[in-house]
């Protein structure tokens, strides 16, 4: 009777939840993980071109005849980092556009004021530009 | 004024420009190693003898540098 009993739990529940196991990892799991991957891949990918289509133009004949010497010398040690050291020239385009967008360099600035003014700026542009846009607009 | 190099005393030659009578008599050397990115080239700067520069170098400094006497050396 016993016996019985086993072999009706194996057939009926451990047989069936293994082969649902199986099937979801073959039809949710494994699609899932690789549509994650390609996806993440071509991002990936993407940034890369991206960043040197970028660099291309910043060291093109045309642009470079229109910077100064120290603008070429900034573009120069970009592309330094680029080539040589990607840790670097992460951080360096960080700064490089954290210099364009406050005009100021993180490090010369300081992390706490760096964050005033960007809070600052994020304020400016949430609530002062619209109530400057509503009294230009005369409503 | 003293040298950055040296520390003597500058004096000024006779074209007028403050100059390091112990240095203007040394050989300066320069070795370098030249990168190409696009139409950008560039020399990151291996040994400077007697000589102060950064350790990135345009291609335009380079030739100043060759136009005022300094020995430049690619590796």
């Amino acid at each position: 009777m016993i016996a019985l009993f086993g072999i009706f739990i194996v057939c009926m529940i451990v047989i069936p939840f293994i082969l649902n196991l199986f099937l979801f990892i073959l039809y949710i799991v494994f699609p899932t993980v690789l549509i994650m991957y390609i996806v993440n891949g071509t991002m990936q990918n993407r940034k890369h071109i991206k960043i040197k289509n970028t660099l291309d133009i910043l060291t093109s004949q045309k642009t470079l005849d229109k910077f100064s010497r120290e603008e070429k010398k900034r573009v120069m040690v970009l592309v330094d980092a680029y080539l040589n050291n990607y840790k670097q020239f992460k951080s360096t385009i960080k700064d490089d556009l954290l210099w364009a967008g406050v005009g100021y360099s993180l490090n010369s600035m300081g992390l706490d004021s760096a964050m005033r003014v960007g809070i600052g700026y994020t304020l400016l542009r949430k609530y002062v530009k619209p109530a400057m846009k509503r009294s230009l607009d005369g409503e | 004024m003293t040298c950055n190099v040296c520390n003597s005393k500058m004096s000024i030659n006779n074209k007028g420009q403050l100059s390091c009578p112990t240095c203007s008599k040394l050989k300066r050397t320069l070795t370098v190693t030249g990168f190409a990115f696009n139409d950008l080239k560039y020399y990151t700067v291996k040994t400077a003898l007697n000589i102060i520069v950064d350790k990135l170098v345009l291609q335009e400094e380079l030739d100043e540098l060759v136009k005022t006497g300094v020995e430049v050396k690619i590796l």
